[in-house]
């Protein structure tokens, strides 16, 4: 094992970057359905493998990319490239998480465009377009039994459902609005608990 | 502007504002991106299931696919470089920020309100796609018995069938909508 990490540990942060291209290269390829699937593969090569990182801190980056706005596995894969190997191993495992689903879905959607005008396709294509919907309805349900137990969660799942609904205002703006909301309802909950806690000291 | 800067634009605007990965930016696609490029929901429909065959992460696939759509090949490489960047400029910042950063009574309010709110977001995207895709039409308004045709009736059988297979039974997505694909050709052509 000590002589695994040495292996690595005197690589320069080119050869490291050129190491985690490969390696995210191979996981993202591989990775149907999202980013999210890679997770196992990157966690075999990164830490069981190569041991280039111990699984307590890539768990961190996990729960790091997932917490922040923008796409989850170009979050990861900057934080882990800069903490293997520098600004230089961020921009080789932002490549190699980008450049499959980019080439991958360019030649889907061309193959897509090019399928014939018959009837089975057509109903091929409702079939598909069924089960969308359902997915995406899935997604929703994911994150309600999340909040199944927080009446705020609650509130602001109808609050984002309604608002785009019912009114004119864009998906966009109803985040925007949200993050609004949740920021004043954090600041009211901070005093509250501070007055609590003054409270209970008399 | 170009159609190639407001691709550019569209997803960099989606990409700072989405939280919870590929599936919370979706209702910002189906929305914005009909806003903004005129998406219409049947291309967005087929985006999410391509998604699903494409590998890599599900929010790249999706500015390819409408990058690609609404201006070609150039288009797919400014709508994709787009959505990678809000991912670059936020984790550099938290790179070098990250104590004061995850101190910040603002960015722990806007976690807590905007969370839950991607949920309902994806709700409003179930809603608004049922009517185009089961019924072919702008808003219930225009919803009549002649709306319910076999076909509308197989696929809404369909859905609700995946939605108990995905939510009780966890079966990989990919075979729900291979399987879909099969039914589809078979019994709704």
């Amino acid at each position: 094992m000590d002589n695994n990490l040495s292996k690595y540990y005197h690589m320069t942060n080119f050869r490291k970057g050129l190491l985690l291209f490969w390696i995210y290269f191979k996981a993202m390829a591989f990775a149907f359905t999202g980013g999210m699937a890679a997770t196992p593969t990157l966690i075999y090569e990164i830490v069981t493998k190569r041991q280039l990182l111990t699984e307590e801190e890539y768990l961190e980056i996990i729960a790091l990319s997932n917490s922040l706005p923008g796409i989850i596995g170009i979050n990861n894969s900057i934080f882990t490239g800069y903490k293997i190997a520098g600004p230089f191993g961020s921009l080789m495992a932002v490549l190699a998480t980008a450049l499959p689903a980019y080439f991958s879905m360019l030649l889907v959607a061309f193959l897509f465009q090019g399928l014939p005008e018959n009837r089975y396709v057509r109903g091929a294509i409702n079939g598909i377009r069924a089960v969308s919907v359902a997915i995406l309805f899935d997604m929703g349900v994911r994150v309600f039994l999340k909040y199944r137990k927080n009446a705020f969660g609650i509130l602001m799942m109808l609050f984002a459902l309604a608002v785009p609904l019912l009114t004119k205002i864009s998906a966009f703006y109803t985040i925007l609005l949200s993050g609004l909301i949740g920021i004043l309802y954090y600041i009211y909950n901070q005093q509250n608990k501070k007055q609590e806690t003054a409270g209970e000291d008399k | 502007m170009s159609i190639y800067w407001t691709l550019f634009f569209l997803f960099l605007k989606i990409g700072f504002t989405s939280f919870g990965g590929g599936y919370g930016m979706m209702s910002m696609i189906m929305d914005e991106g009909n806003r903004v490029v005129g998406l219409t929901r049947a291309e967005f429909t087929d985006m999410t299931a391509l998604d699903l065959i494409c590998s890599g992460p599900v929010a790249v696939n999706a500015a390819t696919y409408v990058g690609y759509i609404k201006g070609g090949w150039i288009g797919s490489i400014f709508s994709t470089v787009g959505s990678i960047l809000p991912s670059v400029i936020i984790c550099t910042l938290v790179l070098i920020f990250l104590d004061r950063f995850y101190n910040s009574i603002f960015v722990r309010g806007l976690f807590t309100g905007i969370t839950p709110a991607t949920g309902g977001l994806m709700f409003f995207t179930t809603v608004t796609l049922t009517k185009s895709v089961f019924f072919n039409i702008e808003s219930y308004s225009e919803l009549s018995l002649e709306s319910f045709t076999p076909v509308t009736l197989g696929m809404i059988l369909i859905t609700l069938l995946s939605i108990l297979a995905d939510v009780k039974f966890k079966i990989n997505p990919i075979y729900l909508t291979l399987i879909g694909a099969v039914v589809g050709a078979i019994f709704l052509s």
